[in-house]
């Protein structure tokens, strides 16, 4: 299984991202972005299977919920 | 030594329910990691205790949980919203109630900033009253009107929603002190419509001491007060954009937000309309009980029994005697001017003082009966 990470800010900002994603049954894990991968430094983001990744960004979106660029391959 | 009565809830609640002490407990020994700086598993779950505290205090108040800023004390909660909202050289209006955490800030702001402010009566609580005096004070710059919710010294009660609901038809920011009323009266954060509500965790709300709170809303622009680390966007020289961040620098204690956090369920599993009823009866069985005494004055009597706030001075002797005695009988209430010399003003006239008796939800009928025969014992030895 490939991960994707979907490029967030704060805790806070991570933690409602994970709850919400976690109630439409997508389970993520809220991971530290390398500072050279955002533009403002570090970051928390969340790890997603990147089958899902598109839903996940939808469901953010739907939720108002500001994330950043979805980033390639992680682990896997 | 017998047994301690405590009396002095205003000033913080004493003692804690057993939850909050076994959540900051459990905190130090399973999540003593820094939250919201790294992805360890140790600072995951300081996190998880930050964010489990901001969701429970977003429930209680109806709020999000980004709305939802975690501070040391209201005193650091007002500076943060009062100096973030009040721009130079405007006028602010305050309360003729308001505690020093208030009123201190503001004449900071008028000696550093050019800011003028004027004080508007309360009227003991008349709406309407209260509203025509703020209409009537209000200036083409005045730029923040100030609210203390309910007074640390006597049961007065402003008007919150609707001097909010004025404010937001003049444009001008609106900051409510709610450290007496969070936990006693029920608030909704956004049916209020306020620029910022600002309490004491350690008071109403059963937290640790080290905790307070500022509910700011999304629609306002507010100016930092503190900047440091905000465990995110370190590249950036200004703090983050966006709350609860933004106005949290430095690292918050989990142990304390986790307290804070079980303080605020043990309300919501008790009920706050349970918790306010008691304590507020304990306050109106007590002034009854003293009500008789000759030599004893009560301040606000038309009011009492509306909070756990008894205030009142002994004829004849001075409120610090009387709190002495009062202490040496192993009961605790304080004197003197509570750091409100407006409100003392407003509501005790004499302008030195007067002894606090303030009531939390684990005082007894039997804590009532014998502070008051304390009291009835000083004042038939202070007749001439």
């Amino acid at each position: 299984m490939k991960d994707c990470i979907i490029v967030l800010s704060s805790m806070t900002i991570s933690k409602r991202a994970q709850k919400g994603l976690q109630s439409f049954g997508i389970v993520s894990e809220i991971v530290s972005v390398d500072s050279k991968l955002t533009k403002n430094g570090c970051s928390f983001g969340l790890t997603v299977d990147c089958y899902k990744v598109d839903s996940a960004v939808e469901i953010l979106d739907r939720k108002r919920i500001k994330h950043g660029e979805v980033l390639g391959t992680f682990g896997g | 030594m017998g047994k301690i009565i405590y009396a002095d809830n205003a000033a913080t609640s004493f003692p804690k329910p057993a939850e909050v002490l076994s959540a900051v407990s459990d905190a130090m020994l399973y999540s003593g990691g820094n939250p919201s700086r790294g992805s360890h598993i140790i600072s995951q779950r300081a996190s998880e205790l930050i964010y489990n505290c901001r969701e429970n205090i977003g429930e209680f108040f109806n709020c999000d949980v980004e709305n939802v800023v975690l501070s040391f004390n209201a005193t650091t909660a007002l500076n943060t919203a009062i100096k973030g909202l009040a721009k130079k050289n405007t006028h602010i209006l305050i309360s003729d109630i308001e505690h020093n955490a208030v009123l201190r800030p503001i004449v900071s702001l008028c000696e550093k900033y050019g800011c003028t402010y004027d004080v508007y009566p309360t009227f003991g609580g008349d709406k309407n009253l209260i509203i025509a005096g703020i209409k009537s004070r209000i200036k083409d710059n005045t730029s923040l009107i100030i609210a203390n919710h309910a007074s640390n010294i006597c049961s007065v009660r402003l008007p919150v929603e609707e001097i909010s609901a004025l404010c937001r038809e003049k444009n001008i920011s609106f900051v409510i002190d709610a450290s007496q009323s969070a936990g006693q009266i029920p608030i909704d954060f956004k049916k209020v419509g306020a620029s910022a509500i600002c309490m004491a965790g350690h008071k109403g709300l059963f937290g640790p001491q080290g905790t307070g709170i500022m509910l700011v809303s999304d629609s306002v622009r507010m100016e930092t007060l503190i900047e440091g680390g905000a465990g995110h966007s370190s590249v950036e020289t200004h703090m983050p954009e966006a709350a609860p961040e933004r106005f949290e620098a430095g690292t918050y204690s989990a142990p304390l937000a986790a307290g804070l956090s079980a303080g605020v369920e043990f309300i919501m599993r008790e009920g706050i309309e349970k918790i306010s009823k008691k304590e507020n009866v304990l306050a109106a069985d007590f002034a009854d009980e003293i009500f008789g005494c000759r030599e004893t004055v009560l301040y606000d009597s038309e009011h009492i029994g509306k909070s756990p706030i008894v205030l009142f001075n002994i004829i004849g002797k001075t409120p610090a005697e009387v709190s002495r005695y009062i202490d040496s009988e192993n009961i605790c209430t304080r004197s003197g001017l509570h750091c409100a010399p407006l409100a003392h003003k407003t509501i005790a006239e004499e302008g030195y003082g007067a002894v606090r008796v303030s009531f939390g939800y684990f005082n007894t009928g039997k804590d009532v009966k014998k502070i008051a025969s304390v009291v009835r014992k000083i004042a038939e030895n202070s007749r001439f």
